[in-house]
């Protein structure tokens, strides 16, 4: 499956998708590769959101293909994209606020690694279970938040345990919907290193408004404006582009 | 969490329903042995109920269709002479098992507030069914005779061998559903009511996840509803009807929701209330609206919680 280093992981072909009369997203495009951080940027209400939505299952596109690893995933729903690899986070941060932050992680490795319909045994006597949910947490740094319950932590607290539960099994490729949103310059620099760490061998699509931080971290970038890609390329290519600097920096070039 | 911490609960539910027994017969009042067979009974009907409201947050306003299902398929079989408990309530366990998953199945499709119409919907469609069937009493309801037999070992119409043998499938039933609530599949249940979307990003067809809840709960509310036919003689289609749904949901609420011990508790004071009360007035509905009331606003875990403020209290002093 991991053949060549360049081979897409995810590809997007033609994708298009309206609400009632108004277009989300028209004609859209893209390829990630297995190695590449991916970074979608516009304005607001430009069809982002909706776009991470439609690749990772919760809406179905009107028209167009998406590709996981070559194979045809548009009519696979969520649960089943995820169980093949493609992971999303939320913008509004998304996990189980009444758990414990060790129970957080336990729900998702055993999503992963399957026996849920089990209910004899004491999901806590499961110490396999348990020490490959305490290495999730180490993974970004927050076993020692184990006991706590989610509702408990932080922001920033809350945004890592997400990224743990994300990172569980090795996905295929992560879909991160404003991953720095709401944070401090401190932490959104914490969180920035964390992804630089693990870009080296994880796919990912960032939605981002802090290009700063998002420069810091993708190799590509996309520009997507009233649901159309209006420009792709490196980092470089994209800042000097003339187009995204009206449409999108809002200022013209020169 | 040691085997002892996770079963505690279902270990005093046995002790105290022992001790409840010998206190009733030391004090001379064995009309209160009748009144712990119902409250086991609802405690257990409250308890299945509960892995749905609490649990999984799922609010079901139907669930006596399955005391009604169990019921009648004790009455069903005893006029049909198959009068061995051990074909009975096994029985009474597998409709309940096959009727919820046909409820389940169409009132899954939806969520909130049309999970609770449609569950209300496919319970009434199945009270006027039994209404209507007039070979086995229609909605006069018909006598359970005889009652559950066990080799002739057993008889369920003593009510002290009633009270015993509920008391065993009622803690047997707690057995199981701490189990359920502990287990892999319990952690995913809470999951799925605490943040369905997470649950499905996560890789979780939930409809599985839930579907099943609904089953179990409603065979656990099957075997009440055996045990119920059984303490009272008699069915009609007033064992499923939507008031007595309504009390069910009122149990696990006065109780506590998302607990075991909660419906315990509430069966325990629902039933009390209606026992003291109603000897003096027929208004105990309206003395137990305010009590509602009241714990709605000041104790929103349920009755269950009170005893932990006063431990609170005691430290604070």
């Amino acid at each position: 499956m991991n053949s060549a280093p360049d081979m897409p992981v995810l590809q997007v072909e033609a994708v298009s998708k309206a609400f009632g009369g108004v277009l989300a997203n028209r004609d859209v495009s893209l390829e990630i590769a297995r190695d590449e951080v991916h970074g979608l940027i516009g304005p607001n209400g430009a069809g982002k959101t909706t776009l991470i939505s439609i690749l990772a299952g919760e809406l179905r596109p009107d028209q167009g293909r998406i590709l996981l690893d070559r194979h045809d995933v548009t009519n696979l729903n969520a649960p089943e994209r995820a169980q093949l690899g493609i992971r999303r986070s939320f913008q509004i941060t998304s996990v189980f606020s009444e758990l414990t932050v060790i129970a957080n992680a336990v729900l998702a490795c055993q999503a992963i690694r399957g026996g849920t319909f089990q209910f004899w045994r004491p999901v806590r006597a499961d110490a396999e279970l348990y020490e490959l949910a305490r290495m999730t947490l180490a993974q970004v740094g927050i076993e020692r938040l184990a006991e706590r319950q989610a509702a408990s932590l932080s922001h920033g607290e809350r945004r890592q345990l997400e990224l743990a539960m994300v990172l569980v099994g090795r996905p295929r490729i992560l879909l991160l919907d404003e991953p720095f949103a709401g944070m401090g310059p401190d932490e959104t620099a914490e969180m920035v290193e964390r992804l630089r760490a693990i870009k080296t061998h994880q796919a990912m699509l960032v939605i981002e408004h802090d290009l700063d931080a998002l420069f810091t971290l993708a190799d590509r970038l996309t520009v997507l404006v009233m649901g159309t890609p209006i420009a792709s390329g490196d980092t470089d290519t994209i800042r000097k582009d003339e187009k995204v600097r009206a449409a999108y920096f809002g200022t013209r070039a020169g | 969490m040691s085997w002892w911490a996770g079963h505690r609960f279902t270990l005093l539910l046995l002790l105290g329903g022992l001790a409840f027994y010998a206190a009733a017969h030391l004090f001379g009042a064995s009309f209160w042995v009748e009144i712990g067979s119902r409250v086991l009974i609802f405690a257990l009907a409250a308890a299945s109920l509960d892995l749905l409201v609490g649990y999984t947050g799922m609010v079901s306003f139907g669930h006596a269709v399955f005391l009604l299902c169990g019921g009648y398929a004790v009455g069903i079989l005893a006029k049909e002479e198959v009068v061995s408990g051990l074909v009975q309530w096994p029985m009474a366990i597998a409709a309940s098992a096959v009727l919820a998953t046909g409820i389940g199945v169409l009132a899954l499709r939806t969520g909130g507030i049309y999970f609770i119409l449609l569950t209300l919907a496919f319970s009434q469609m199945v009270f006027y069914v039994f209404t209507g069937l007039s070979a086995y009493g229609g909605d006069e309801g018909m006598q359970v005779y005889p009652r559950s037999e066990f080799f002739g070992l057993i008889d369920l119409s003593n009510p002290d061998t009633m009270y015993l043998v509920a008391l065993v499938v009622v803690t047997a039933g707690f057995f199981l559903l701490q189990r359920v609530v502990s287990s892999p599949f319990g952690l995913a249940l809470q999951g799925c009511r605490q943040n369905e979307p997470r649950m499905r990003a996560l890789g979780y067809e939930t409809f599985w996840y839930k579907l099943l809840a609904f089953v179990i709960a409603g065979a656990v509310c099957g075997l009440a509803g055996a045990l119920l036919a059984n303490l009272t003689g008699f069915v009609s289609p007033e064992y499923g009807s939507w008031q007595r749904s309504g009390e069910l949901l009122v149990i696990v609420i006065l109780g506590g929701m998302g607990t075991l011990s909660g419906p315990l508790v509430g069966a325990i004071a629902l039933v009390a209330l209606e026992t003291v009360i109603s000897e003096k007035t027929d208004n105990w509905p309206l003395i137990l609206g305010a009590v509602l009331v009241l714990v709605a606003i000041w104790l929103p875990h349920g009755l269950r919680t009170l005893a932990n403020r006063w431990r609170r209290r005691e430290q604070r002093a």
